[in-house]
């Protein structure tokens, strides 16, 4: 199988699996409905864990630590710049001081 | 201001989201018009409403209201809010597509697209690589794809890695589908950009679910081409590294924070974060799918502990 070929079918699953996500698969009635509107937040906090600690489970560098944490900090305020904010901010910090 | 917009699908008629008598309709002063639109047999409705609402009160009863079905139509969700309609800067909530928030999501996958570039420039040479970028779109499918190629992996070995890691886009598309408006044709466009970070931002503004998904997803791929040509010229990304890498778990927090509305939604977050923690630590091999099992099995009934 050619380079080209590869990446080709590589594509094309990645982008089937997108579209059969949003329009090949029947829509979600009663308590799966329900289901799904319950995913979002597990959801994200699952990756945020997963980007956190990585594929190898292992404690970030220090920045990104204080990066996360002044990110949860902020989290009450419900604002996605402000969080996004702080993170940068508290890694910046750690940066600077060790 | 639109309160509400959506399609209930296929089998439910107008009637059935029959809202004048809901709790919050009800309650709001003044004129409000409601639309209904007629697509592919499926209805699309939308209500509009002028008066000043806090957007985060509209956006947990949009929410609300899609997550349950017509008969049981969220009162509880919708009773908890109650008193809080008239107080317009009660919650006020930024955009969370806005450029502010953009900005950096951008900037952080422009530096992993230069990190890919230079990756695998050794392994498809540079117009490829810029290839595969413009036509994958996926920064998890793409560094997979090359680590395994680059450990000596077979072609077969990595299409089947790429089915499992995209099997994620399944749990992602349930969550952010209900939120598209249109036919199956939008929709199959409109998912070109179902990657993480946009379908968060979506589900963040369900009202415009389309609009955010399309703008940020548009955003995040200009930022990831431009980012695999720049690693593919050799670009200096290893200072910028750390940043970027402390950006992703900085952006799913914050995306985490927006979904939870609950005590049972924080407690759910709470226990998937543990589960997909667990996960990896005792099965590696699962990293691709670890927060999407996590994700799911904390949406479970009982999940959240209630």
């Amino acid at each position: 199988m050619s380079d080209l070929t590869l990446l080709v079918t590589v594509a094309a699953i990645t982008y089937l699996s997108r579209a059969a996500a949003v329009v090949l698969f029947p829509s979600a009635r009663g308590e799966l409905l329900a289901l799904v509107g319950r995913i979002p937040a597990p959801l994200f906090a699952s990756l945020a864990v997963f980007a956190f600690v990585g594929d190898d489970v292992v404690l970030p560098a220090a920045s990104t630590i204080a990066a996360v944490i002044a990110a949860v900090l902020v989290t009450p305020k419900r604002s996605l710049g402000l969080t996004l904010a702080a993170g940068i901010a508290g890694f910046v910090v750690v940066e600077l001081i060790v | 201001m639109c309160l509400f917009a959506g399609s209930p699908g296929p089998d439910l008629s107008a009637d059935a989201f029959e809202l004048d008598d809901h709790p919050v309709i009800s309650r709001l002063q003044g004129p409000y018009r409601r639309g209904w639109q007629k697509d592919s047999g499926s209805v699309s409705f939308a209500i509009w409403c002028k008066h000043r609402v806090s957007s985060s009160v509209i956006s947990e009863h949009a929410f609300a209201y899609y997550s349950s079905s017509p008969t049981v139509r969220s009162q509880v969700s919708f009773a908890r809010y109650r008193g809080q309609d008239e107080d317009a800067s009660a919650e006020p909530i930024s955009n969370p597509a806005s450029r502010a928030t953009l900005v950096p999501i951008a900037a952080a996958i422009g530096v992993f697209g230069m990190l890919y570039g230079a990756a695998a420039q050794p392994l498809f040479g540079t117009w490829l690589t810029l290839f595969s970028s413009v036509i994958i779109f996926s920064g998890t499918v793409q560094f997979s794809m090359v680590g395994l190629l680059a450990a000596g992996a077979g072609p077969m070995a990595v299409l089947w890695a790429v089915f499992v890691v995209n099997i994620r886009n399944f749990a992602l598309g349930a969550a952010v589908r209900p939120h598209l408006l249109g036919g199956d044709l939008r929709r199959l466009l409109v998912s070109w950009f179902l990657v993480d970070e946009t379908v968060g931002l979506a589900l963040a503004t369900p009202s415009q679910a389309d609009r955010t998904l399309v703008r940020s997803g548009l955003v995040a791929y200009l930022a990831w081409v431009s980012g695999t040509a720049i690693g593919v010229a050799g670009g200096a990304v290893v200072t910028l590294q750390g940043v970027a890498s402390a950006v992703f778990p900085v952006l799913f927090v914050g995306l985490a924070a927006l979904m939870v509305r609950s005590a049972s939604a924080l407690a759910r977050a709470g226990v998937g974060a543990a589960v997909t923690l667990v996960l990896l630590l005792i099965w590696p091999g699962l990293a691709g799918l670890a927060p999407i099992l996590g994700g799911v099995v904390a949406a479970l009934p009982g999940g959240g502990g209630e």
